[in-house]
């Protein structure tokens, strides 16, 4: 509307002026498509112009030889010397995206008066991530984005402002082309069709998303045709990863030495006083190459002798097996995509197809995905719009064994370097037969999962008057998920027999939304209504057989198959979002939403989350006369949003179905809670926008205050109900940070641009009341006055000298040799203090360059590896090479206490508690794109080349592969991901991936 | 006539208003009423059908079926396997009064089953998972059992409301009774006041009626099981057998052990009697009675099991034949046997098998599978030093909760303790029914020396033979040991091996989870 105004404004501007000598040109962006309304303004003097809505625009001029000075919404303003020509063609720079989608309905920046991070998707594209969601680490201020691990096709923490609940989920609402999704496939979007994301933060954005919307939304809007003549793009990406460190693992000597350290300290030899660094060096030089194990004898001072055990010969011969290289590889993948963009007004369109192959960096991992889209918008009259996305997705995983289990390949780095294995024996080791070499697992195990969806929607737009018009779509988010894993007999769970599982997920998420806009001067209304279901099927069988078709065809017969209870949740919603602008310079907006949910009772069915904003556009007040500043906005915030339980049926009384003798039977599940309620979020929002230096230098700072009030959280009841728990709201929890954006162009002289986009955000989580309960969870917990997930351990003091054993605080100053549960405290934050991010981009004649620095602070990461791998050789499994400075005599002063041969709970301490704070070199990228006269005679439109690396280097003082890494058991749901934060389990760390490719556009 | 012009724009602006209006205000409840697979809510138990649901799903806890979280609570395993670990040693030891070495009987391999341990060492910490599980499980049976009584007036056929109301009663009776057994003491006059643990005989549906409980005494939970059983016998009398599930025999022999317990043997002998009249007849050889698909001919009440209906796995690490069993596949042989303790003359509540006992007989071929074990015990494939006892093979056979072999030597206890001075024939009868079923021969009262108190000897030893592994021995010596019988459980490792059968240490704490989460039980 706007847009159009202005325009109509050029239009009179450019009959009123007489005529002088005209020169004609065109503003586009960096797609070439023409920029409607922007400035053109003659250096020096009161002529200004604007481009219609082709971006084109004609400019009457004394001498041809002035300097005009271009501006427009959302871009870097350029300077262009005439210098003589009638024809100027200015390619503009995007600032980022100026129309900020607000997910229904979209406000410009202008009018903005809440927290919103716009994501420009040409930062998206080259890196050969396959989640969209670890593209965007370190891209934006106030979004947290955490790997839990390098397997390919893993889960990934996404925190907007931290999270706000304990039992719930902690991810955002994310909403594809206006589908809020369920199925969890925001992952497998292809990265190369987005337009635009949205990152909605304060309760202001939000608050239109209602009980769903307490850890903010992530709006992605998929491209679309345009009018014009097709445009073909393709392009094609090589890349190859590796791992980015190994660790420094004992040698096979210092192995062996360990093995004749744990033979002798068996204290019914009583040897241990002769046990030292140089005896176990001198015994293990001694009987390198001995065949004969009568020669394996030790004699001590104290005439009495020990002969080694015969399986030591298994490991003197010289062996050395690399069992990091045994599982790491060089691993290649090819991403190749292709697409159709054009149409006419009547029928526009964008067509896509995509397809990732991506080897993992342990062996056995793969992923490959299949992307098509289709998207269509017709004008089809001149009040009625239409428009179609569909997005279709296939993937297929090879996955790998989760991390804590034996047939990880990542396990492998804890088995001696001294033996070797035998792939004829089904590769098992030949000395320490009984240790599980995930290479038998990788060589006779099958686990497959392949993705089959689709997310689509329907839309339709009627311009009811020029002022009004409503807005109707409908769209689907379906995915079928299917896992087929096969252990065969030689493996450790399927031995004998071979193991079968078959795992089926059947979901559908339907959404009807319609809406009216009515816009007019200075308001704007948004008022809809919408209505989602969500249902979810699910199966499970599991059976000794070695296929899974034989699983398959022989369920429910012969091997059993239980009932395994489906989810199925609905919303139905109106909302609202009144915005009005007073000249300007001040801006209100309130916005709303009613939101019934099916997963509260009747009486508690329905919440109200309000919100209101305001914005003081300083720049445009009479009294702010600064030529440096071009923009200066202040806007506040307050509002609530929500938050609903996982499950959908607590506050009814719940059953599921159990068999007894193959009969069906139902048993509660739940009992009624009718007072149980959602999770409230309030949140305060103060921020400052500026801009100045000619648009050079822009960004804003934010401040929030997050109170979530209600938490769902498991409070234990009697057992006399049949029930350990129930899911009650109880307690609260707050989450405060700073959040600074600044972009800059540093240089724009000479054909050269240097241009610096910097974030960084803090965030402190407190748990502030659970009502007297407390979580605990292996080594991580919740508990009041201490961030959500806090590491919860028995403090690590060092060795006794005397002894070598290990000492824990036990508030004592000498502290105790006695591990227990009982000493346990809060000891260190797995939640970050500080992250962000730091783009530095140059544009030389045909050379780009680009390089991302993401960086996290602040954060302790538990390196539960250790916890075997360094662990003063605990069950003789291998070590870290520090651990060869362990304790072998009284007096030594060392940090790794004595070997103890009968040692088997590891006991977790602080020992293995470390700072994650970590500056990663997360991208890096060359780019040469071809000139336009070259290309224009092979009937080009672009052509570029790349060469980059993703995780080239980091800098930590982690001693683990990757301080990006917070594993969780997927098995243990979402509290088990809320609560299990900051572990490194035999976790697989980010590949380093090298990568070139070439994009075309015809 | 009037027409009535319609502008077009108008009237479609209308159309679309009333779409939206449509959309937001179609009625709420409907579209927020929503219902997912595999999952029931709200008020179910609304005809026969859906009480027997509930039936079901209580024998599905009482029978303590895995789901893979739980599995082998209640009668599926615990009830027997944790009174059977607490009168069995796994340590070596001295007994400084006989001046005998004290061998061990079991090896409990702890890192296959954990948790249980506790029992074997006879010191149960209330943060014990396994006195959670089971607590937590039986209240959860009783509780569902106390909805299907309080929805039995919605089953409209009268025989089905009767059949499914003595069902149900007789959950809760013998849950209450086990619970007694195992969370309280020896029951007597003087104990019978003792607050044990709390009785709920209302159904809790919301989390509103979860009220503080309160313990009731020893005293008043026997007579409410008794009750309960009482009442059971009443609907289920006419049922026969009932199929595999609880029968009117059932019952009767719950009580007859109910009364043995609480000492009152004559009423015990009169629901023993009851259950002599039945159909039911000893199995041909002792092994018989075990492993089979269906319940045998001296099965009373059996856990049915099937491949996808059992009390556990390997895999999920519960139920008897995960515990007991040692092939592959079918156990974790965690309950290891020492083959030369079970005749040990030193242990106390020791077979003290004899040579011809078939009840003895050991499979020292390495078996692999359990079709070829038809021997009592067997070799544990892995660890060949130690045997398993083949009572529990496999996890797709009925286990059995009460069997004839038990109510013969039940009666025989009771026909002597109502009169000590006597060798009664019919309570020798009995006795040599099983011994001679074992293949031992029987006892004449010239071998008894016309003693009583050799009778009684032979008959608790009888019992040790016959009933060894499930669970009784625990209950039989305190109950022995209030009649004045000397007796007790020999444990190595300690200055005073032997543990009273009355020893708070024998007796199940409350879990910490519920003292926590119910204050003021505990104290």
């Amino acid at each position: 509307m706007k847009l159009t105004l202005t325009c109509l404004a050029s239009l009179l501007l450019v009959f009123s002026l007489s005529a002088q000598i005209t020169v004609r040109g065109k503003v586009t962006d960096q797609n070439n498509q023409g920029i409607a309304g922007a400035t053109i303004k003659v250096d020096g003097a009161v002529t200004t112009v604007y481009t219609n809505e082709n971006g084109e625009f004609t400019i009457d001029l004394d001498y041809q030889f002035e300097t005009l000075i271009i501006s427009a919404e959302g871009f870097q303003v350029q300077s262009v010397y005439v210098n003589g020509r009638t024809n100027i063609d200015v390619k503009m720079k995007s600032l980022g995206i100026n129309t900020i989608n607000m997910g229904i309905g979209s406000q410009s920046r202008d009018e903005l008066t809440s927290s919103v991070s716009s994501i420009n998707t040409a930062d998206v594209s080259p890196a050969p991530l396959i989640n969209l969601e670890q593209a965007n680490q370190g891209v934006t201020a106030g979004l947290f984005v955490q790997n839990s691990s390098g397997k390919l096709g893993q889960g990934t923490t996404v925190r907007i402002r931290g999270g706000s609940s304990l039992t719930a989920s902690n991810q955002p609402l994310y909403v594809v082309d206006g589908v809020p999704l369920v199925s969890g496939n925001q992952s497998n979007i292809n990265p190369s069709n987005i337009e635009s994301i949205e990152i909605l933060k304060d309760a202001a954005a939000t608050a239109i998303y209602g009980t769903r919307a307490a850890n903010g939304v992530i709006i992605i809007t998929t491209k679309s045709g345009n009018t014009g003549g097709l445009k073909v793009n393709v392009d094609y990406q090589f890349g190859l990863s590796q791992t980015p460190k190994t660790l420094d693992l004992m040698s096979p000597s210092q192995f062996n030495q360990m093995f004749i350290e744990s033979t002798l300290r068996n204290p019914i030899l009583g040897l241990s006083q002769f046990i030292t660094k140089e005896n176990l060096e001198m015994w293990e030089e001694s009987f390198q190459g001995v065949t004969d194990p009568s020669e394996l004898v030790i004699n001590f001072p104290n005439n009495s002798s020990i002969t080694l055990p015969a399986a030591y010969l298994g490991l003197n011969g010289g062996q050395n097996t690399d069992w990091q290289d045994e599982v790491f590889r060089s691993a290649p993948s090819h991403r190749a995509n292709v697409d159709f963009q054009g149409g006419t007004e009547a029928l526009g369109y964008f067509a896509s197809l995509g397809y990732t192959t991506q080897e993992g960096i342990l062996v056995g991992n793969k992923f490959d995905r299949l992307n098509g889209t289709l998207t269509l918008n017709s004008k089809i009259s001149s009040k009625l719009s239409a428009n179609m996305n569909l997005n279709y997705i296939y993937t297929d995983d090879d996955r790998l064994n989760e991390d804590q289990d034996l047939g990880n390949p990542m396990q492998a780095i804890a088995l001696p370097p001294s033996d070797t294995y035998d792939p004829s024996n089904n590769y098992r080791l030949n000395t320490f037969s009984l240790l599980y070499n995930p290479l038998t697992e990788i060589n006779f195990a099958d686990y497959d999962a392949t993705n089959n969806s689709i997310i689509g929607s329907l839309g339709l737009k009627y311009q009811l008057t020029s002022n009004l018009s409503f807005d109707v779509n409908g769209g689907i988010d379906y995915s079928d998920v299917r896992v087929e894993r096969r252990q065969g007999p030689q493996t450790l769970d399927g031995e004998g027999t071979g193991l079968s599982q078959l795992e089926t997920s059947d979901i559908k998420n339907h959404v009807f939304n319609g809406w009216f806009t009515y816009d007019k001067d200075d308001l704007s209304v948004v008022l809809g209504g919408s209505y989602q279901d969500s249902k979810a099927d699910f199966r499970y069988i599991r059976g000794l057989v070695n296929s899974v078709s034989t699983l398959e065809s022989q369920a429910g017969t012969t091997i059993p198959e239980n009932p395994i209870p489906g989810a199925a949740n609905s919303f139905l919603s109106a909302y609202t979002r009144v915005g009005y602008s007073i000249d300007n310079k001040y801006s209100f907006e309130v916005s709303g939403r009613v939101d019934g949910s099916s997963k509260f009772s009747e009486e508690n069915r329905f919440g109200y989350f309000p919100a209101v904003s305001a914005g003081w556009n300083i720049h445009n007040e009479d009294f702010f006369n600064s030529n440096s500043f071009s923009s200066l906005k202040l806007r506040t915030s307050y509002g609530l949003v929500g938050n609903t339980p996982t499950d959908d049926f607590l506050y009814r009384l719940n059953y599921i179905i159990s068999q007894y003798d193959d009969e069906d039977g139902i048993e509660i599940i739940n009992l009624e809670n009718p007072g149980l309620k959602w999770e409230t979020t309030s949140q305060f929002n103060v921020g400052l926008d500026f801009a100045f230096a000619n648009n050079r230098i822009s960004g804003s700072v934010d401040y929030y205050i997050k109170k979530t009030e209600d938490l769902l959280f498991p409070v234990p009841v009697s057992q006399t109900s049949g029930q350990s728990s129930i899911i009650d709201n109880v307690g609260s929890m707050e989450n405060k940070g700073f959040e600074f954006l600044i972009s800059s162009t540093n240089i724009d002289k000479d054909g050269l641009v240097w241009t610096t986009d910097f974030n960084i955000s803090t965030n402190t989580n407190t748990i502030t009341d659970l009502a007297g309960e407390q979580a605990i969870v292996g080594t991580n917990a919740f508990l009041k006055g201490h961030s959500a997930g806090v590491f919860y351990l028995v403090e690590y003091l060092g060795v006794d000298p005397s002894t070598g054993r290990a000492l824990y605080d036990d508030g004592t100053p000498e502290g105790t040799t006695e591990w227990s549960l009982d000493l346990r405290k809060p000891v260190g934050d797995p939640n970050p203090q500080l992250f962000g991010g730091i783009t530095n981009s140059l544009t030389y004649k045909n050379w780009e360059a680009s390089a991302l620095f993401q960086f996290v602070s602040g954060v302790d990461i538990y390196n539960a590896t250790g916890e075997f791998l360094s662990n003063s050789g605990i069950l003789l499994i291998n070590q870290t090479e520090d651990q060869v400075d362990r304790w072998y005599q009284p007096g030594d002063e060392v940090s790794n206490p004595v070997l103890n041969p009968d040692q088997i709970d590891p006991n977790p301490s602080t020992r293995w508690l470390q700072d994650g704070s970590y500056i990663r070199l997360k991208n890096i990228t060359i780019t040469y794109n071809f000139d336009q006269t070259v290309l224009s005679n092979m009937g080009l439109d672009n052509l570029s080349i790349y060469v980059g690396a993703t995780n080239l280097f980091t800098i930590t003082g982690y001693t683990g592969y990757d301080p990006d890494v917070s594993y969780f058991d997927p098995l243990d749901g979402i509290i088990g991901q809320n609560i299990s934060r900051g572990i490194d389990n035999f976790t697989a760390p980010q590949p380093r991936i090298f990568l070139t490719g070439i994009k075309i556009g015809f | 006539m009037r027409y009535i012009k319609l502008n077009p724009t108008k009237m479609k602006n209308v159309i679309l208003s009333t779409l939206v209006l449509a959309l937001v205000s179609i009625s709420c409840d409907d579209l927020l009423d929503i219902e997912a697979s595999n999952s029931l809510s709200g008020d179910q138990l609304v005809d026969e059908e859906s009480v027997q649901l509930a039936l079901n799903g209580a024998y599905f806890n009482l029978m303590g079926i895995s789901d893979g979280g739980d599995g082998g609570e209640l009668l599926g395993g615990d009830f027997q396997v944790m009174a059977e670990l607490m009168v069995r040693n796994d340590q070596f030891g001295f007994d400084p009064q006989s001046s005998e070495v004290i061998p061990q009987e079991i090896f409990w391999d702890e890192s296959a089953a954990p948790s249980y341990e506790n029992f074997v060492n006879k010191s149960i910490i209330p943060t014990n998972s396994r006195v959670e599980s089971n607590w937590r499980r039986a209240y959860e049976t009783i509780n569902l059992a106390n909805n299907i009584l309080a929805n039995s007036d919605n089953v409209a056929n009268a025989s089905a409301r009767s059949r499914i109301q003595g069902e149900a009663t007789a959950m809760r009776g013998i849950l209450y009774f086990e619970m007694a057994r195992l969370w309280g003491p020896q029951y007597t006059t003087s104990s019978a006041s003792t607050l044990v643990l709390p009785i709920l005989t209302e159904p809790i549906i919301s989390v509103d009626e979860i009220g503080l409980p309160a313990k009731s005494s020893l005293g008043d939970i026997y007579d409410r099981a008794e009750q309960d059983l009482t009442n059971a016998s009443t609907d289920l009398q006419s049922l026969g057998t009932n199929g595999t599930r609880i029968s009117y025999y059932a019952c009767q022999a719950y009580l007859a052990r109910l009364n043995m317990q609480k000492n009152q043997y004559d009423v015990a002998q009169t629901h023993l009697e009851n259950i002599l009249d039945g159909t039911f007849s000893l199995a041909n050889a002792p092994m018989d009675a075990f492993n089979n698909a269906a319940n045998s001919t001296e099965d009373i009440l059996a856990i049915q099991q099937t491949p996808g209906n059992n009390t556990g796995t390997p895999g999920s690490g519960s139920g008897l034949a995960t515990l007991y069993s040692s092939l592959t596949g079918e156990g974790l042989s965690a309950f290891r046997i020492s083959q030369d303790a079970i005749s040990s003359d030193v242990l106390y509540n020791n077979p003290r098998f004899s040579e011809a006992d078939l009840r003895a007989t050991v499979d020292l071929n390495t078996t692999t599978s359990t079709t070829d074990v038809s021997t009592a015990y067997y070799r544990d494939p892995i660890n060949t030093a130690i045997v398993s006892s083949a009572k529990f093979l496999r996890n797709t056979d009925v286990v059995a909760v009460i069997r004839l072999a038990e109510v013969y030597l039940n009666r025989a206890e009771c026909i002597y303790e109502q009169n000590t001075g006597i060798i009664d024939a019919t309570a020798l009868n009995d006795l040599n029914m099983i011994r001679q079923r074992a293949g031992i021969g029987a006892l004449t009262v010239a071998d008894l020396s016309g003693n009583p108190d050799q009778f009684y000897d032979s008959l608790i030893q009888e019992r040790n033979r016959e009933l060894i592994y499930e669970g009784h021995v625990l209950h039989d010596i305190r109950r022995q040991f209030v009649n004045g019988y000397s007796t007790g459980i020999l444990v190595g490792g300690r200055a005073n091996p032997v543990i009273n059968p009355l020893d708070p240490d024998l007796i199940l704490p409350i879990p910490q989870s519920e003292c926590d989460a119910s204050p003021g039980l505990c104290n």
